[in-house]
C-alpha cells in the first residue's frame, strides 16, 4: 500500500520537530500548511490515491476481462470510460494502472532519497580524494540520458514491480546525493558542529544528529520531485513496452494501446489515461513547489 | 580562457573514461545474452556456445573491455549483431537526425521561453502571467508521450495537416522541404514539453533583474521601456538559462527518444530503443556512451558560454 503523501511528509518532519531546529521546523510547516498550492496539490494526490485504491472496490469490475462484443465501444451505462482496443473495460484498467504506479513511485523516491542522503552525507563528511572520487562517480552517472539508462536495465530483464522499483531508485538518487553533499559541507565548518567534534561526537552521531536534521530541507524537497519523476518514468516506460507485462494495466500502456485505435475516433482511450497521469504529476509537483516555498533554504530569505 | 578551456577539457576526460566502463558494465552484466535473442526458445546450449564465441562473449570481461576500448580509441564501435553493419556507420545515419530534432526544438524553446518569461515578469501577477503560469504547470505535469499522441490525433489525424510519422514518405522525393514537413510535429511535442519547464525560470529570473538598481538607473536615465528591457535586463536574465542548457540536455535526449518511437523517426533514440530489446551490445554501449558524451560537451559548452556572456566571470 502506498504511503498517502501526507503520512510520508509526517515521518519526513520528525527531525525537524527535534530538540535542535524544533522552532523553525515548525515555522516551515506553517509556511506549507498556509500555501494554496499544497491544498490543491494535496487534494490531487489524495483524490487520484482514492481513484486507485478505493476506487477498484467501489467499481467491482475485472480490468482483465475481454468482451469480445464490445471492443473500443465508447461510454455507456455498462462501460462508464468505453471499452479499449482488447474489449477491456477502461475505467478498472485506469483505476487498477493506478495502483502499482503510486505504490513504485512513492517508495522508489523514499528509497532513493534515503541513499542518495547516505551517499551525500558520507562523501561530505570523507572529504578529500574519498569525496572527489565519490562525486566523480555521480558526475558519470548524471550524464547518462535517465531514459536510457532507464530503458536499459528494464530491456535486460523481466520487469516486475521490485524490480521496476530498483531500477527506478537506482537511477534516481544522483541527484540528491549532489545536493545533499554542498549543503552538508557548508554545514560541516559550522561552530555547533566543531564543538560536537570536540566533544568526541563520533563520525555517525555528528552525521545523524547535526548534518542531517539541516540537510533535510533540501532533501525533502528533491523527494517531492522524484515521486513525480518516478510516476512519469513508469508511465513513459509502460509505454515503451517495457512496463509490467500484460494483462497488468497502466495508464502509459493503456496510451500505447491507444495509438493502435488512434483512427478510429475513440476519444476514451486517448483523454482519461493522459488526465490520470496529468492528475498525480500536478498533485504531486504542486506540493513540491510548496515544499520548496518553506523548506528550501536558498528561498527562506525572501 | 585558453587555460580554463583546457582545464576544463582535462577535468571531462575521467568521466568519459567513467562513461565507457559504466556503459560496458551495463550491458554485461546481464542474463542472458544477445545469443538468447538471436536464437529464440529453440537455442541448444551448444549453439548459444558458438554465438558467444563467435562475438568474443566468452572471454573475461576484463579482455572484452579492453578490445571495446582499444577500438573504440580507433573510433570502432563495433559490428551490430543484427543489421550486420559497422555501429559507426548506423550511428552516422542516426545521430543527425536526433541533433537536429534536440537542436531545433531546444534554440526554439529557448527562444520562446525568453519572451514568455519575460512577459510574464513585466506584467507580474497580471492576467497574462497567470494564465501562463496555469497553462505551464498543466503541460510541465503532462507526459511527453501524450503531448506527442494529442499533437498527432489532431494534426495528424483529425485534421490531416502534417503526415503521421517518418522522415519521408517512401513514394515522394526526400528534399529539405519534404523533410521540414515531416519534423514540424515531432519538434513541436519536444520544444512544448521543454518550454513549460524553462519560462518558470526565466520568469524568475527576469522578476529578480527587474528590481536591480542599474535597470532603475536605466530608467531614470530617460531610456525607453524597450531599451531598459532589452538592453539592460535580458542579458543578464538569461544567464541561468545558459546554466540549464547543460542540465536539460540529458531530459531533451529521453524527450527524443520517446519522439522518434512515436513518430518512427530513425534517429539515435529509435536505434537504442530496438538494440535495447534486441540486445544488440555494441549500439547500446555506443549509445550510452555518445548520449554521456555529448551531455559532457553540453556542459563544457554551458561552462564557457556563461563566460562570454557574463563579463563578472573570468576565467583568468
Amino acid at each position: 500500500m502506498a504511503m498517502p503523501p501526507t503520512e510520508v511528509s509526517a515521518t519526513l518532519a520528525e527531525p525537524q520537530l527535534g530538540p535542535d531546529t524544533g522552532p523553525r521546523g515548525n515555522r516551515q510547516w506553517q509556511i506549507f500548511w498556509s500555501s494554496p498550492l499544497a491544498w490543491v496539490g494535496l487534494g490531487l494526490t489524495v483524490f487520484m490515491v482514492l481513484f486507485s485504491f478505493v476506487g477498484p472496490l467501489v467499481y467491482t469490475v475485472n480490468p482483465n476481462a475481454t468482451h469480445l462484443t464490445h471492443i473500443l465501444v465508447g461510454p455507456s451505462s455498462r462501460f462508464p470510460l468505453g471499452t479499449n482496443a482488447l474489449g477491456r473495460d477502461e475505467l478498472a484498467r485506469l483505476m487498477k494502472g493506478g495502483q502499482l504506479t503510486l505504490i513504485i513511485g512513492f517508495i522508489a523516491a523514499a528509497l532513493s532519497m534515503v541513499f542518495g542522503t547516505i551517499y551525500g552525507l558520507a562523501s561530505a563528511l570523507a572529504g578529500g580524494f574519498t569525496d572527489v572520487l565519490m562525486m566523480r562517480i555521480i558526475d558519470v552517472l548524471l550524464a547518462i540520458p535517465g531514459l536510457f539508462l532507464l530503458l536499459l536495465l528494464d530491456s535486460m530483464f523481466t520487469p516486475n514491480a521490485v524490480l521496476l522499483t530498483a531500477i527506478f531508485a537506482g537511477t534516481a538518487w544522483f541527484g540528491v546525493t549532489r545536493l545533499v553533499r554542498s549543503e552538508a559541507l557548508s554545514v560541516r565548518t559550522r561552530d555547533y558542529v566543531e564543538a560536537a567534534r570536540s566533544m568526541g561526537a563520533g563520525t555517525w552521531r555528528i552525521m545523524l544528529r547535526h548534518l542531517l536534521p539541516n540537510v533535510m530541507g533540501v532533501v525533502l524537497v528533491t523527494t517531492t520531485f522524484q515521486v513525480a519523476g518516478a510516476i512519469l518514468g513508469i508511465a513513459t516506460l509502460s509505454f515503451l513496452g517495457l512496463g509490467l507485462p500484460p494483462p497488468t494495466p497502466n495508464w502509459g500502456a493503456e496510451l500505447s494501446n491507444a495509438m493502435t485505435s488512434m483512427f478510429q475516433g475513440a476519444w476514451w482511450v486517448i483523454y482519461p489515461p493522459g488526465l490520470c497521469i496529468v492528475f498525480i504529476e500536478l498533485g504531486v509537483n504542486f506540493l513540491g513547489d510548496a515544499v520548496r516555498q518553506a523548506f528550501d533554504p536558498r528561498l527562506l530569505g525572501n | 580562457m585558453g587555460r580554463y578551456v583546457l582545464q576544463r577539457f582535462v577535468q571531462a576526460i575521467p568521466t568519459v573514461i567513467g562513461l565507457t566502463i559504466v556503459s560496458f558494465m551495463l550491458v554485461h552484466i546481464t542474463p542472458g545474452g544477445p545469443a538468447y535473442a538471436m536464437l529464440g526458445p529453440k537455442a541448444t546450449p551448444a549453439r548459444v556456445a558458438a554465438v558467444n564465441r563467435a562475438l568474443g562473449l566468452n572471454l573475461p570481461l576484463w579482455d572484452q573491455y579492453g578490445i571495446w576500448a582499444w577500438q573504440l580509441l580507433h573510433l570502432n564501435l563495433g559490428t551490430s549483431y543484427f543489421y550486420l553493419q559497422p555501429v559507426t556507420k548506423l550511428i552516422e545515419q542516426a545521430l543527425p537526425v536526433t541533433l537536429a530534432i534536440v537542436g531545433i526544438s531546444y534554440v526554439l524553446a529557448h527562444g520562446i521561453a525568453v519572451v514568455l518569461g519575460s512577459i510574464q515578469a513585466y506584467f507580474k501577477n497580471g492576467w497574462f502571467d497567470h494564465s501562463v503560469t496555469s497553462v505551464n504547470y498543466f503541460l510541465y505535469s503532462m507526459p511527453g508521450f501524450w503531448l506527442a499522441i494529442l499533437l498527432l490525433v489532431w494534426f495528424a489525424v483529425d485534421i490531416p495537416l502534417f503526415p503521421t510519422g517518418n522522415l519521408c514518405d517512401p513514394n515522394e522525393v526526400c528534399n529539405l522541404g519534404t523533410w521540414a514537413y515531416h519534423m514540424v510535429l515531432p519538434v513541436a511535442s519536444l520544444t512544448i514539453g521543454t518550454v513549460a519547464g524553462w519560462a518558470r525560470y526565466m520568469r524568475t529570473s527576469m522578476t529578480d533583474t527587474l528590481v536591480q538598481d542599474y535597470i532603475r538607473t536605466a530608467r531614470a536615465k530617460g531610456l525607453s521601456e524597450t531599451r531598459v528591457l532589452f538592453k539592460h535586463a535580458w542579458r543578464n536574465s538569461v544567464l541561468p538559462l545558459i546554466t540549464l542548457l547543460g542540465y536539460f540536455f540529458p531530459t531533451i535526449f529521453g524527450g527524443a527518444l520517446v519522439v522518434e518511437e512515436i513518430f518512427n523517426i530513425p534517429g539515435m533514440g529509435l536505434l537504442t530503443f530496438n538494440a535495447a530489446i534486441k540486445r544488440d551490445y555494441p549500439i547500446v554501449m555506443a549509445a550510452v556512451l555518445i548520449g554521456g558524451i555529448l551531455v559532457v560537451i553540453g556542459n563544457l559548452v554551458a561552462d564557457l558560454l556563461y563566460g562570454l556572456v557574463d563579463p563578472r566571470i573570468s576565467y583568468g
